[in-house]
């Protein structure tokens, strides 16, 4: 095994540019694309400026929930240099909440407690304002439901001396624990909640597989390369078996990809949060070795380098698209997942089935290989 | 010794070889002549275990190529005609790697002294910048490398200048008479093979090469 690592790493090093880029791909393209799409995901917020005269906690309450919000990016201002950014387009909308804002909102009033600022080129002021007059409500519906309580307590003199925050929190509490305004939403064959969904949500490690798919293709070209050399011909009186020979070059190219996963495994946990299990390490190894197993066997059927990367950009875009990782399809048929060498990878589940086919494969084009020579 | 008996070979209806009978004996150099596609090279591929005959046996030191094939392939030393080196790689690379699959392990110093035997003074060059004699001489000294009894060299000088011609020349000889090789070896230059060989293997029953060869003295089998 140490000879045949060593002569692999003799070519690797003359290449090593094209293997570092092929290696890195699925870790960098993946992070770049995670990264990309959340950048711009924030840069498509609306931007809009609330400025608050009133500092109680009912108005500030008010501005965390407009700022939880993933439509709007909140920026906060004095009136003249918001309706200066505004009057510059850098803002879509601005909005004052009013002194006293707290007080009309407990006493019952719902009118002139907020102005909003507008330019003809202010696009999504109607929704913010709709998603800001909703909060309102909110609070102003809370408000009146406490005062109807108490009022009623008092005029049929209820034994119980409820205090008016108490009303506010128990009401708060009930809309929580019923969940009155939100849906949970959960992915498929998951009955996990998705806990505060993105708007646009991509699978970290189902973009890393399709990657690693492409990768473990390109890296694949050195079977075709050997065989249309003539080095070739010393193969026959090498003092391993032909079978021997490619069975440990497939081992030495699993170790090195391995190396690369474990980057990946690292990266992804320490600087996109994902989470990381000593189970989902045997997913990875698993997933791995049907990519080596499977690009071999194909590299085999080739003799021409173009139309191998040819075929295998083809297959990626293939497999991405059945496996809903670039755009999600639902619902996937039973053939299609079991056609789909990535799907039980992307499902977190070991990849048995198409090792098993990838062992027989192999076995099969090694021991024809084997058999030519003898 | 390398025993070969009723050897025939044909693709398709073309007999390319037939009814094929000689002996090589160690220290014993043996030239094949013949046009271009009169079965040299087809001859040397079967008796490199490459290519498998339609009959007849062969033996190398009485292990049949048949049976023992794996114990053959120890004691064969195959130069193909087309270069089989890697050119990406420096010669001590290409040394070093053969060196790992080959059934002798040799120390770097001891590859290096089989290339300078050779004038292959290029340790550190890439094989790619070599010229073609040096080359060539890459492609034999990896053949080499597990010292076997049995060279067997594909037109090892074509294409190359005269002194790397001749140095390649008398290292095989040196081989042959020194080490006691056996050596079989193709080529079209007729003065190189009367002076190299001790018997000469002419193919297809040319007039035209047995003419040029009578008179070489050397002893000629025509098949």
């Amino acid at each position: 095994m140490m000879d045949i690592l060593f002569t692999r790493l003799l070519l690797w090093k003359k290449k090593a540019v094209s293997m570092l880029f092929w290696l890195l791909l699925p870790v960098v393209g993946t992070s770049l694309f995670i990264t990309t799409v959340s950048t711009i995901e924030e840069d498509s917020k609306v931007p809009i400026g609330i400025i608050s005269e009133d500092n109680t906690e009912l108005a500030s309450e008010l501005i965390n929930s407009v700022e939880a919000s993933e439509l709007v990016r909140v920026s906060k201002y004095s009136v003249e240099q918001a309706l200066y950014e505004l009057e510059k387009h850098e803002l879509d909308s601005v909005f004052v909440i009013h002194d006293g804002f707290e007080k009309a909102i407990l006493s019952g009033k719902r009118n002139n407690l907020i102005s909003s600022y507008r330019t003809e080129l202010s696009f999504a002021y109607s929704p913010v304002k709709e998603l800001i007059v909703s909060l309102v409500q909110e609070e102003s519906g809370r408000a009146k439901v406490a005062n109807f309580i108490l009022n009623m307590n008092e005029e049929y003199k209820g034994e119980d001396n409820w205090t008016w925050e108490e009303v506010n929190e128990k009401s708060k509490e009930i809309q929580v624990d019923e969940n009155l305004l939100n849906t949970s939403f959960s992915y498929s064959n998951t009955n996990e909640p998705v806990d505060n969904p993105s708007l646009l949500s991509w699978d970290t490690w189902g973009i890393w597989a399709i990657l690693s798919l492409l990768s473990a293709l390109f890296l694949s070209d050195w079977i075709i390369r050997e065989k249309s050399l003539a080095v070739t011909n010393r193969f026959s009186f090498i003092k391993m078996t032909r079978f021997s020979y490619y069975f440990k070059n497939i081992v030495c190219y699993f170790l090195l990809f391995f190396l690369f996963d474990l980057i990946s495994i690292t990266v992804f946990t320490i600087y996109l949060n994902e989470a990381f299990s000593i189970s989902f390490l045997f997913v990875i190894v698993t997933f791995r070795v049907m990519l080596c197993l499977l690009t071999f066997s194909l590299a085999q059927c080739f003799r021409k380098t173009g139309v191998f990367y040819g075929f295998s950009i083809l297959i990626t875009l293939i497999l991405a698209v059945i496996s809903g990782t670039i755009i999600p399809i639902l619902p996937q048929s039973n053939m299609i997942e079991l056609l789909n060498p990535l799907q039980a990878f992307l499902k977190g589940d070991l990849t048995i089935l198409w090792n098993i086919t990838g062992i027989i494969t192999i076995t099969m084009v090694l021991i024809r290989k084997e058999t030519s020579n003898a | 010794m390398l025993d070969v008996q009723a050897l025939a070979k044909s693709y398709d209806e073309n007999h390319i070889l037939h009814n094929l009978s000689f002996t090589v004996n160690p220290g014993e150099v043996i030239g094949l002549v013949g046009e271009n596609g009169a079965g040299k090279s087809t001859l040397l591929r079967i008796l490199a275990t490459i290519d498998k005959p339609d009959n007849g046996s062969i033996k190398l030191f009485n292990f049949s190529y048949e049976t023992k094939r794996k114990n053959v392939r120890k004691s064969i030393g195959y130069v193909p005609q087309d270069i089989a080196i890697w050119e990406e790689l420096s010669v001590k690379e290409n040394m070093l790697f053969f060196e790992k699959l080959s059934y002798a392990s040799k120390s770097e110093s001891q590859l290096r002294e089989l290339c300078l035997e050779m004038n292959l003074d290029k340790w550190y060059e890439q094989a790619k910048t070599l010229s073609g004699g040096m080359k060539r001489k890459l492609n034999m000294a990896i053949t080499l490398i597990h010292d076997p009894n049995l060279l067997l060299l594909d037109e090892p000088t074509v294409g190359i200048d005269l002194k790397s011609k001749k140095e390649i020349g008398s290292y095989l000889w040196k081989q042959a008479k020194e080490h006691n090789k056996m050596i079989v070896y193709t080529s079209h230059d007729m003065d190189e093979i009367k002076e190299l060989c001790d018997r000469i293997i002419c193919i297809g029953h040319d007039p035209f090469y047995e003419g040029i060869l009578a008179k070489s003295g050397k002893e000629i089998i025509s098949i």
